[in-house]
């Protein structure tokens, strides 16, 4: 009995995903509200930055005098230049804001000037219904179509029309493989893609890339992309699995929403691709996380010497086996597309369904 | 939790990667290791519930035992029944949960705040900023104000003055912590342990903002440090602010006999226990447990403890850590092969993706134990700072190592988990005992002796730590091929007597629960503790490796040339039993160097 790791890939299915505003704000839609990707969804107000103004001292007054020179409130808006603080008498003394805000605390002699708040929007980011509208928060949005899971991403989102550069998902994209009409599109790679293709991708403004792997090289301009980039497979040059490039391809020249999330040691949200297609009947719903993997199951190979390849579950062996490494593990025999068959510990596969 | 006799305990370790469970049961009158299974965890997305890894964790347990542990609905079988469906008794650990978030501001860099991060590394607790009066960035403090904004921290630490010591400064950064929980809607408690002469000042300046806790001072003078009444405090806010965050850990604790542990103090439990088994003084006994998430370090002498919790430092998901930690190179030195370091880069990388994968050929195993050595390295560097450990050139005096975590379980041989830890830790004189925490419970053994002492302490005597066996370290350095020290050793094989070579491991084999003398007589320039030159007679336990003369040089010497050195590395994975290739005349090689 192993309950493995999982990557959904689906070609159709019913897809639920909440979006949330990292703090609270206003919710911008209505439950059963179509929305298209670009739409916002809610919006919320994050601070634009502060600045200490140091009254006591500007002023040459004690602490305990601020209040009383004070010309706001806590809470109350300012203007750059506005007087906040005034010293009364014979050597009158005015204190002004250095920006244009709101005085949000004083304390110890000082104020603190929060600079105009700026506006964080929380885009839709793919084409569907709303279903759920959680209060401050945001919503939970409803969409058919197909999903493919990816490992890696460089924490950006986008949306735009898909277009496959590549034959193959054994194939590294190059600058020459860019042609003009890439520009503005999200461009399927295969196995890899060069530095030059990834700095002229970001010439091109492209709307985002999925490729299977990435090498190390690569790491600071994807990072500094401006576009999503979903990665299928992982670090190196290992081929995407020929099951996800084949869902991709399929659907060539069709809108796809990127959410290239970057995994952290604490949040294990992974990166996925959404492809919105219309059906006639209602898709089954996605399956639950919890499954047993059994005979017959297509699974993925996660680590040397067969990093990448996807095959069958054929047959779980009732005894461990010694490895190369000299470790002896539960495994599970797998025929390849190949029609290679080989030992994998059940740690080192991956369900894909 | 049954109140009647206790004859069968399910331990369970919820981590951030794994949930594993073992099941003990009373054999002839004693707690007896049954069974254990293993599953991937299921705190994070999609499952984010850690008890759906425990139902699977029991449900690979009946599969393996026969035993019935759950009901047709899925409901735990507590206690047990007649025919020996379900279970007495079920504890359990956690290192799944998030660490608690902690900014400190203080004065010194080097003094009160390095109290205060020691303090702050006895627990979960991951280090968003920190701010000091003499930092080296020279921020102002309207940027120290948005970066503590920024961090969103659960909690901030404000430190610094000596006790009747520095006043105007403490005042000052309290100040402007005052003014940075005031800008947050959800206001972080905070915790003062500085000049404890100002409490009453700093209380009145944040006491009506924010909850306000004042503790004793983590540095009451320059020379003294004192981080336990801190430690205590952040401990108390992580278990009952932090830990309850994780989904699950409502059910797991209705389940559980006594508290859900943090894994980190589980360790620390039982190393703590092995210091006290003996009444003689000690040198100490030191604990490493490498998760896939954090490593935790615990060392005790003679009733003085440390704990030191590196969140974000270990072998899985977390293992991308190490390469924002250390150069690739010092990964590679420890490869007895040349490897391009983009493809120890990308194995590092891939596991920070996959932490639950194994390698499967010899060259990923060796790059994956490489990189064990320096998280264990970088942590140790961590902890040493406030172990009670004594330590002779940089290198720890101890009676014990006990060798935890995933990397070090699942190694293929003892040999390779030996060398493992003789690497990392590169312990001093004679002689350290080498345990392995073969079945992965180290910490919920911690756990059950909060509630079930007897069953843990009969684990730990026997089945729960495999002794891999003893080492002896000689400190000292010379050329490599030069005499370290000749030795005599007489055990249940016979008596035999050698010399050993500087840059060579010696293994003796003596079996696992048998004992030897050895005469040891090194060199001149080589101290067994005694003095230079000094030979002692010592009785040392055996074990799954057997007795190990470690004359590598204290700290360890590399031989200059790569050849040479990956020459040797090979011999010493050897030597243990953890290599099977064809070697070369050491003579010949020793020509080259």
């Amino acid at each position: 009995m192993y309950y493995p790791p999982e990557t959904r890939v689906s070609s159709l299915t019913t897809i639920r995903r909440e979006r949330m505003l990292p703090v609270a704000g206003e919710v911008l839609v209505q439950p059963n509200q179509r929305v298209e990707p670009w739409d916002v969804v809610a919006q919320a107000a994050v601070p634009g930055g502060y600045h200490i103004v140091e009254i006591a001292q500007a002023l040459k007054i004690t602490e305990k005098e601020v209040p009383q020179c004070l010309l706001k409130h806590e809470g109350e808006d300012v203007k750059a230049g506005e007087p906040i603080a005034v010293r009364r008498g014979l050597f009158r003394r005015a204190l002004r804001s250095p920006a244009d805000g709101f005085l949000a605390a004083v304390g110890g002699g000082r104020a603190l000037i929060e600079a105009d708040t700026r506006v964080v929007e929380l885009i839709a980011g793919m084409r569907g219904r709303v279903t759920e509208v959680r209060r401050n928060r945001g919503c939970i949005i409803e969409t058919i179509g197909a999903i493919v899971q990816g490992i890696w991403g460089n924490n950006q989102e986008g949306h735009g029309v898909l277009k496959a550069l590549s034959d193959s998902p054994h194939n590294t994209l190059t600058r020459e493989d860019i042609k003009v009409g890439s520009q503005g599109a999200v461009i399927l790679a295969g196995q890899a893609l060069t530095l030059r293709a990834l700095e002229f991708a970001q010439e091109m403004q492209v709307r985002g890339i999925i490729v299977g792997s990435l090498s190390i090289e690569l790491l600071p301009a994807a990072r500094a992309a401006t576009f999503p980039i979903v990665v299928t497979e992982g670090w190196g040059a290992i081929s995407m699995s020929p099951i996800i490039f084949d869902v991709l391809k399929s659907n060539d020249g069709r809108e796809v929403a990127l959410s290239a999330w970057l995994k952290t040691g604490w949040e294990q949200r992974r990166p996925e691709v959404i492809i919105p297609r219309v059906a006639n009947e209602p898709p089954a719903e996605e399956l639950a996380f919890d499954l047993v993997l059994e005979k017959g199951a297509t699974v993925r190979v996660l680590r040397p010497p067969h990093t990448g390849a996807t095959g069958t579950v054929l047959d779980f062996p009732a005894l461990p086996r010694k490895l190369e490494t000299g470790m002896t593990l539960r495994g599970a025999e797998i025929e390849l597309i190949s029609g290679q068959r080989i030992f994998v510990p059940l740690a080192n596969l991956e369900w894909i369904h | 939790m049954t109140n009647g006799p206790v004859a069968s305990i399910l331990a369970v370790d919820c981590g951030s990667t794994a949930t594993k469970a073992i099941l003990l049961e009373v054999v002839d009158g004693r707690y007896r290791f049954v069974a254990q299974s293993q599953v991937p965890s299921t705190g994070n997305a999609p499952w984010r519930d850690i008890t759906i890894g425990v139902h699977q964790a029991v449900r690979q347990m009946t599969e393996i035992t026969g035993r019935p542990i759950l009901s047709d609905d899925g409901q735990l079988i507590m206690p047990e029944r007649r025919g020996g469906q379900g279970i007495d008794m079920l504890v359990a650990t956690v290192s799944a949960s998030p660490p608690l978030r902690v900014a400190i501001a203080g004065l010194s860099k080097s003094v009160s705040l390095a109290s205060a991060r020691r303090a702050a590394r006895a627990t979960y607790c991951r280090l968003v900023e920190q701010i000091a009066l003499d930092e080296s960035s020279r921020r102002s403090d309207a940027q120290r104000l948005q970066a503590v904004q920024s961090a969103r921290p659960d909690v901030i630490l404000l430190v610094g003055g000596t006790d009747g010591g520095a006043a105007k400064p403490v005042v000052d950064m309290a100040r402007l912590m005052a003014l940075a929980v005031q800008l947050e809607a959800e206001r972080p408690p905070m915790i003062y342990a500085g000049n404890t002469e100002l409490r009453s000042q700093i209380a009145g300046l944040l006491g009506e903002q924010v909850e306000f806790q004042a503790v004793d001072n983590v540095r009451p003078t320059l020379a003294e440090e004192n981080l336990g009444p801190l430690q205590i405090e952040l401990e108390q806010i992580f278990r009952q602010s932090i830990m309850p965050r994780l989904p699950g850990l409502d059910l797991l604790k209705q389940w559980s006999a006594g508290d859900v542990v943090p894994a980190a103090h589980g360790l620390g439990y039982v190393i703590r226990y092995l210091d006290q088994l003996d009444d003689k003084p000690r040198y100490g006994v030191l604990g490493i447990d490498i998760g896939s998430t954090s490593t935790t370090i615990a060392a005790a002498r003679n009733g003085r403890f440390s704990l030191t919790v590196m969140t974000e430092l270990g072998m899985g998901a977390s293992i991308g850590q190490l390469l924002r930690q250390t150069s690739v190179e010092k990964i590679t030195r420890w490869l007895p092969q040349d490897v391009p370091p983009e493809q120890v880069q990308h194995l590092v990388m891939n596991k920070e993706l996959r932490p639950w994968t194994v390698p499967q050929t010899e060259q990923d195993l060796l790059i994956e134990q490489a990189a064990a050595r320096e998280v264990i390295s970088l942590a140790l560097a961590e902890a040493r700072g406030g172990w009670p450990l004594r330590e002779r050139r940089g290198s720890p005096v101890l009676n014990e190592i006990v060798g935890s975590g995933g990397i070090l379980r699942h190694a293929p041989t003892p040999g390779h988990a030996a060398l493992m830890l003789l690497d990392a830790v590169q312990p001093a004189f004679w002689t350290s005992r080498l345990v392995l925490d073969k079945t992965g419970a180290l910490p919920t053994l911690g756990a059950l002796a909060t509630v079930q002492p007897v069953a843990a302490a009969q684990m730990l005597e026997q089945g729960g730590l495999i002794e891999l066996g003893s080492v002896i370290s000689p400190v000292g350095v010379a050329r490599y091929g030069a005499p370290v020290l000749s030795f005599k050793v007489k055990s249940a094989l016979g008596t035999y007597e050698g010399d050993v070579k500087f840059g060579t491991l010696e293994r003796i084999i003596v079996p696992l629960g048998t004992q030897a003398v050895l005469e040891l007589r090194p060199t001149r320039r080589f101290d067994l503790g005694m003095g230079p030159g000094k030979g002692v007679k010592v009785v040392a336990w055996g074990g799954a490796v057997g007795i190990i003369i470690d004359a590598r040089g204290r700290p360890l010497v590399w031989p200059e040339k790569k050849e040479a050195r990956q020459e040797y590395l090979r011999r010493w994975l050897q030597e243990l039993g953890a290599w099977s290739s064809e070697l070369p005349d050491i003579v010949d090689l020793l020509g080259d160097l």
